[in-house]
């Protein structure tokens, strides 16, 4: 049976890839003011930016050897954040197709794995689809 | 221009809001500035809100194509958080152009009126 | 317009970047993307500008790379995608300036591959209320 995928005001597809410029911060951002106004917002990342939502990020960045004692978070430990401040409200997919071709394959398990034919039930179950970034 | 002048758009009146985050850029790559132009041209409600690198394109003499724009009747927001980082805040921006967040950007989103397209 | 309206209109794609990863991509450029959408409900028009535009010039094959033993004949050729999409029925516009800056000029039928339209600028922007959603791939 083909999982059901929730209603939400907004998907944002996030594409392009993360460390090249601000979109990914970009996306957040908006993602956060978002659900502060009470929308509901399905995020899915598509090639690069499937890498944002790692297991091997773990909860920190690397030591800062400026600061030692500063804490870091990664982008995955972020997302857990988000999804565990705005649950039946805010859902992650990542595509299985795009992480498997980058070697990204073990997200965090909040995330649902989605195959690519997948993507147009999510299209389908929101409102408005913002596609930021390039493949 | 006044916020009032913001929000004077008839409900139920289909506008666009386009997303630029791109900055400076050769005349062969200002497609979606040219896109914005012909909007605006064709007496579609537009917005576009520069962010990223775009909010460089807020300022006066920053891009012919926005000039454009703006005379055909277009709206400019630019990302203080953007300008901020960029250490911009301070510098005069192209008349016209709203400073913004993204709490208004979400508000726009969610209108049922907008259509929004992200370059 | 109501929410079924919108599910049955053509997206449209735009492409303004052009060769993204040869080696990396292989078959899974944004064309192959492309193909994806266009199977959405309403289906895919698709503009190609700025660097992308030459991918709708007639070309070679794009020749195989030597990287250690290995002949690696498996490089993106986007006219090998592009050709799908059409084939499936995805409407290929490009843009008539974008390929007089790459040195493209009349009578283009003689170097486009068959089955693409040619633009002039902004003539696909005025159509934008005719689309469900406008995306940049």
């Amino acid at each position: 049976m083909a999982r059901r995928i929730p209603p939400t005001d907004v998907l944002i597809t996030l594409m392009g890839s993360p460390n090249e410029d601000d979109r990914t911060t970009t996306a957040l951002r908006l993602a956060q003011a978002l659900l502060e106004r009470g929308a509901s917002v399905q995020i899915w990342t598509c090639g690069n930016a499937t890498l944002l939502t790692q297991r091997g990020l773990t909860d920190d960045k690397p030591r800062n050897l400026a600061s030692w004692n500063s804490a870091y978070p990664t982008t995955a430990a972020l997302a857990q954040r988000m999804l565990k401040a705005f649950p039946d409200q805010l859902y992650w997919y990542g595509c299985r197709f795009c992480s498997d071709d980058r070697g990204a394959v073990d997200h965090l398990p909040e995330v649902v794995m989605r195959p690519p034919a997948g993507y147009a039930a999510n299209v389908a179950a929101a409102t408005r689809n913002l596609m930021v970034g390039v493949i | 221009m006044t916020n009032d002048d913001w929000a004077a758009r008839p409900a139920g009146e289909p506008w666009f809001l386009l997303i630029e985050s791109q900055g400076h850029c050769a005349p062969q790559e200002a497609g979606f500035r040219r896109d914005a132009v012909a909007q605006a041209r064709a007496g579609r409600p537009v917005v576009m809100f520069l962010v990223q690198d775009a909010v460089a394109l807020a300022f006066p003499g920053s891009d012919a194509e926005l000039d454009v724009f703006q005379e055909a009747g277009g709206l400019l927001a630019a990302d203080g958080f953007s300008l901020t980082q960029r250490g911009l805040e301070q510098n005069t921006l192209r008349d016209g152009v709203k400073v913004t967040g993204m709490d208004e950007v979400a508000s726009w989103v969610l209108d049922p009126d907008a259509n929004v397209v992200w370059h | 317009m109501s929410d079924q309206d919108r599910v049955e209109k053509p997206a449209l794609g735009i492409m303004e970047r052009g060769y993204r990863g040869a080696v990396e991509k292989q078959f899974f450029d944004a064309f192959y993307l492309a193909a994806e959408l266009h199977r959405h409900p309403g289906g895919l028009d698709l503009l190609l500008r700025g660097q992308a535009a030459t991918h709708a010039v007639r070309a070679r094959p794009t020749p195989s790379l030597r990287l250690g033993d290995t002949e690696l004949d498996t490089v993106t050729d986007s006219r090998v995608n592009l050709r799908n999409l059409i084939e499936a029925g995805v409407r290929v516009w490009v843009e008539e300036s974008a390929l007089a800056a790459f040195g493209f000029a009349a009578p283009l039928d003689d170097v486009l591959m068959d089955g693409i339209r040619v633009a002039a600028d902004g003539e696909l922007a005025l159509r934008w209320p005719e689309y469900r959603a406008v995306y940049f791939l």
